[in-house]
């Protein structure tokens, strides 16, 4: 029976860290895997309401953080007397944007490779809230 | 009727299934229908195509998994050599073949039945096989011939985009001794 075989040429591989600041406080993100880029970035295209954008968040903190920073900023986000949010806010951008920065700048640096095996790399900003159409009265 | 060269046609392809060694990883590439196998070629869908790589899991869990350097892009590229494999020709030129077929199906078809062959009960390099017999068929004369040729063999940029190392390691070493069988010709 043919066998065909295929090796992974793990020279290239890096797998380089970024820091990223909220409220002062640092954290480092772990560059995802393409195949997690890939879910994230559909996840968040298609992320309007806000408990879909949480489970986005999850997934971000699971796959792209180590587990001490991820529980660190995840505590942050759960309590209510800190002033953070996965929204814009005029105190600063949201974790939402953040990770949305971070997904960018990692599909910049893997994006030719990506194109080239036909997966698109624009991350867009998740879809806007679907409004409820008016009640006529 | 212009002639294919020697050296044109892999003289042995494998038809799936067959086994598939990814590193430590030992996978089967399965069959699938043969429609359903063009209709994946025909638009390049490799994620589909990927599918039939057994266990999936463990497709998975390697994709997933941080301390393993294995990439989408490493699975796109053994896609690609199964399907290469399994085509019998390279794996641009098995899409266009498969787009020519899924493009012009009924007349294929109908071909096909007035020859009575049904396409989708052969394997897949026969198939693409019948369909690179029916486009030089038609050719009016060798200037054509050659023409249609190049249009199928020569690897597209989105190719080319894939750098020749990567290729290199993708198209493995069953996939070269094929060609080396086949007159020593490589794509």
């Amino acid at each position: 029976m043919t066998t065909l075989t295929y090796t992974t040429d793990t020279s290239r591989r890096i797998a380089p860290t970024l820091e990223f600041q909220v409220d002062g406080e640092t954290y480092v993100a772990i560059k995802p895997k393409q195949y997690t880029w890939v879910s994230l970035v559909r996840a968040i295209k298609g992320a309007a309401e806000f408990e879909e954008q949480l489970a986005v968040m999850g997934s971000f903190l699971n796959w792209c953080m180590d587990p001490e920073d991820a529980s660190r900023l995840a505590r942050r986000l759960h309590d209510p007397t800190q002033n953070i949010d996965l929204r814009d806010s005029d105190q600063g951008p949201g974790l939402m944007t953040i990770v949305l920065d971070l997904l960018k700048h990692w599909g910049r640096e893997d994006g030719q490779e990506l194109e080239a095996i036909g997966i698109a790399t624009k991350v867009e900003r998740p879809a806007p809230r679907k409004r409820a159409p008016a009640k006529k009265r | 009727m212009p002639r294919l060269r020697s050296g044109d046609w892999p003289k042995s392809p494998a038809d799936l299934p067959f086994a598939v060694r990814w590193d430590d990883l030992k996978l089967t590439a399965r069959s699938a229908p043969t429609g359903w196998v063009l209709g994946r070629l025909a638009t390049g869908d490799w994620l589909e195509l990927a599918s039939t790589l057994r266990p999936r899991r463990a497709v998975t869990e390697r994709l997933l998994d941080p301390n393993d350097a294995a990439e989408l892009r490493d699975l796109c590229l053994l896609v690609r050599a199964v399907y290469t494999q399994a085509a019998g020709c390279p794996w641009w030129t098995a899409r266009r073949l498969a787009a020519s077929a899924v493009t012009a199906w009924p007349q294929f078809d109908g071909w096909c039945a007035s020859q009575g062959v049904d396409p989708l009960e052969l394997p897949l390099r026969r198939v693409l096989a019948l369909v690179r017999f029916r486009i030089m068929e038609g050719c009016k004369d060798q200037a054509e011939a050659e023409s249609r040729k190049t249009e199928l063999d020569v690897p597209g940029p989105e190719d080319a985009r894939l750098d020749s190392a990567d290729l290199r390691a993708a198209e493995s070493a069953a996939f070269m001794a094929m060609y080396v069988a086949g007159g020593g010709e490589t794509p």
